[in-house]
């Protein structure tokens, strides 16, 4: 039983962290109807920038942090523009093919830019754990719930209670009316993208830190958003976070019970379980 | 769609797309002399072209071309977002080498073992992700994908894990004392592959069928109303798949004759959907170009795995932004930009 509950709770925290890289997904395609294969990418993206500013330039682990997300921010504005801009209205498998398209490009250049060894970024955490019972949790994963939970509460904000969220809101429902009230809906778009991408990117600042840094890490990252969004419902903000929490939760049972090994076999037979049962996702509508 | 009345004096541009116009509609008419023409003029490469690198080259792409005409009936022809083309292919090239190596069944018992097998791999994932919705399917397909994968590299005592199995015999006919295919019978017997193949997918895109497919692909809800049982065919699709797509993968575990769970990666995903939509999705040639194309690009330009990534990613790209239907509809994008300029310059001359 102490190993159940401390197993669980080791799959809430990193659930949480899938939970935010996924609601980038979800949020890009909920408003821009475009399913992005190159978000894990920029998760990879925003570590090896801050791999680049800690460990290489030797800067504070926190301001290399903001840098690196402001360069992965950069760098997704400008793919928008370019590419994802004549996404919108698009069969969704075009979408899924250039933004796999771009993924590769991301990868392999990564890799001929760096070099395809793993990397470590140090953090300035204490590495002991504090202790309550089964429970245990050390500075990083505190760091990592902390900023999760504050990144979503903060994007929830934005939309709920912002006049540029209404507009956000609005432009979702209806494009045309939206723009007719004078709404700059391509501004929007590229400014939701962004959304998305930045949560990958803060994710990116998370967990780079905590496992290794290597090129094929943001492959692993989109495949489980994928999964986590399509079994809370696409397009659907609790969805996403339910949906993560489980995953996450699973995977750190498979990981406890099972084996390593199979624990990525395991969660994605999770994913079709759940999809059996619910074509549509647990808080999905069926017009998607 | 385009205009075809003919003007007294044409241009350069209008005389060469009438010319493709006439060609174009005669093979249109008479595809079998097409399809004909064109396995001539492959079956004549070994003959004239000495490099084994070469003939590797044109195996390579044909087995792809088995493959990626197989995913287009459902990626292209059903419009279905399936993922999982590689994956069944390397079930179908796991299957076959594990027959004849752990059974010792020879490759024409393997053949039809492994395609059997793959086929209901196909079955029992169209049965699964067919009631998905359409977005989702994405995900289930490459969900699969990630099963496969982590199975063939995890369970060791079956597949070697990442050490790969090795050693898969070549096919061999006992009866005219050949014990191993050489390169050049492995290039007829793909293209013969190909060939069958092809008209097999030719007989099933023009029957009621297949009408059914594009049916379903263009207005769902119009289709159900007549009566279309999406899911019925769907699974129908999948298995479909499955079964041809296994032939692609034991054709291609025969001859590489190393079999490693890389096949499984979503490198091979990615490169199958970019050779069947930058071909043209939905159309029959399209997958052979895309195929073709794909194939021999990197090796002309020589590029290191890394850059080849990078290429086929660009690729994928270009064609999504400047050719949505794929290089099949270069001639009619070319046509529309060449000649409708001209009428802008004649209208605005008058």
């Amino acid at each position: 039983m102490t190993l159940f509950i401390s197993l669980v709770f080791g799959g809430i925290i990193w659930g949480s962290a899938y939970a935010l890289v996924a609601l980038g997904v979800t949020i890009v395609y909920g408003m821009m109807r475009v399913i992005n294969f190159s978000h894990g990418d920029f998760f990879m993206l925003t570590a090896y920038f801050m791999w680049t500013f800690v460990t290489l330039l030797g800067m504070n682990f926190f301001l290399g942090a903001v840098l690196a997300l402001a360069a992965a921010l950069l760098f997704g504005a400008l793919v928008e523009r370019f590419l994802i801009r004549s996404l919108v209205d698009a069969p969704i498998i075009n979408s899924a093919l250039l933004t796999m398209g771009i993924s590769a490009v991301m990868q392999n250049a990564v890799i001929l830019l760096w070099d395809p060894q793993q990397k470590n970024i140090a953090t300035p955490f204490n590495p002991n754990s504090y202790q309550w019972g089964p429970i245990a949790i050390t500075q990083n994963q505190m760091f990592i719930l902390i900023t999760t939970a504050a990144a979503i509460i903060g994007f929830n904000l934005i939309l709920k209670r912002t006049r540029l969220g209404k507009a956000i809101r609005a432009t979702f429902q209806d494009r045309d009316v939206a723009a007719l009230n004078g709404i700059n809906t391509k501004w929007i778009y590229s400014l939701t993208f962004n959304l998305g991408i930045s949560m990958a990117c803060i994710g990116g600042i998370l967990l780079g830190p905590t496992f290794t840094v290597y090129p094929t890490m943001g492959a692993a990252a989109t495949l489980k958003s994928m999964g986590i969004v399509v079994m809370g419902g696409l397009g659907n903000f609790t969805g996403a976070i339910i949906g993560g929490l489980l995953l996450g939760i699973v995977e750190s049972l498979a990981i406890g019970y099972i084996s390593s090994g199979f624990s990525n076999a395991i969660c994605f037979a999770a994913v079709i379980l759940v999809l059996s049962i619910k074509p549509y996702g647990i808080l999905g509508e069926k017009r998607l | 769609m385009y205009d075809n009345e003919k003007s007294a004096n044409p241009t350069f541009a209008e005389r060469i797309f009438r010319v493709y116009d006439t060609v174009n509609a005669y093979f249109r008419k008479h595809y079998l002399i097409g399809l004909m023409l064109a396995v001539g003029c492959f079956a004549v490469v070994p003959l004239v072209v000495e490099s084994r690198y070469v003939l590797h080259l044109f195996v390579i792409c044909f087995i792809w071309m088995i493959g990626n005409s197989a995913l287009n009936l459902v990626l292209g022809f059903r419009g279905c977002n399936c993922l999982a083309g590689s994956a069944l292919m390397g079930v179908g090239a796991y299957a076959s080498a594990l027959l004849s190596l752990r059974l010792g069944w020879s490759f024409w018992w393997a053949f039809p073992g492994a395609v059997v097998i793959s086929g209901l791999f196909g079955l029992a994932l169209g049965l699964i992700v067919g009631r998905f919705a359409p977005v989702a399917v994405i995900t289930g397909t490459m969900a699969f994908r990630t099963i496969c994968e982590v199975t063939a590299i995890n369970w060791v005592d079956l597949t070697n894990g990442p050490m790969a199995l090795s050693g898969i015999q070549s096919p061999s006919i006992g009866f005219l004392g050949i014990d191993r295919f050489s390169r050049s019978m492995y290039f007829y017997f793909t293209l013969l592959v190909v060939c069958f193949i092809m008209l097999m997918i030719y007989r099933i895109a023009r029957s009621p069928f297949g009408r059914t497919f594009m049916c379903i692909k263009e207005n769902l809800e119009l289709a159900q109303s007549i009566g279309v049982h999406r899911y019925k065919f769907d699974v129908i699709a999948f298995t479909i798949l499955g079964f041809l797509v296994g032939v692609a993968g034991v054709c291609y575990a025969h001859y590489i004759t190393v079999m490693s769970p890389e096949f499984l990666g979503s490198t091979y995903m990615n490169q199958m959907t970019t050779m069947v939509l930058a071909g043209g999705r939905g159309t029959l040639a399209g997958p052979l170009i895309g195929t073709f194309v794909f194939t021999m690009l990197p090796e002309i330009l020589r590029a290191t795995s890394e850059l080849q990534e990078i290429l086929y990613g660009a690729a994928a790209i270009a064609v999504i932004l400047w050719l949505p239907y794929g290089i099949v509809s270069l001639p009619q994008v070319l046509r529309s930009k060449l000649i409708s300029e001209r009428k802008k310059d004649k209208k605005e001359a008058s």
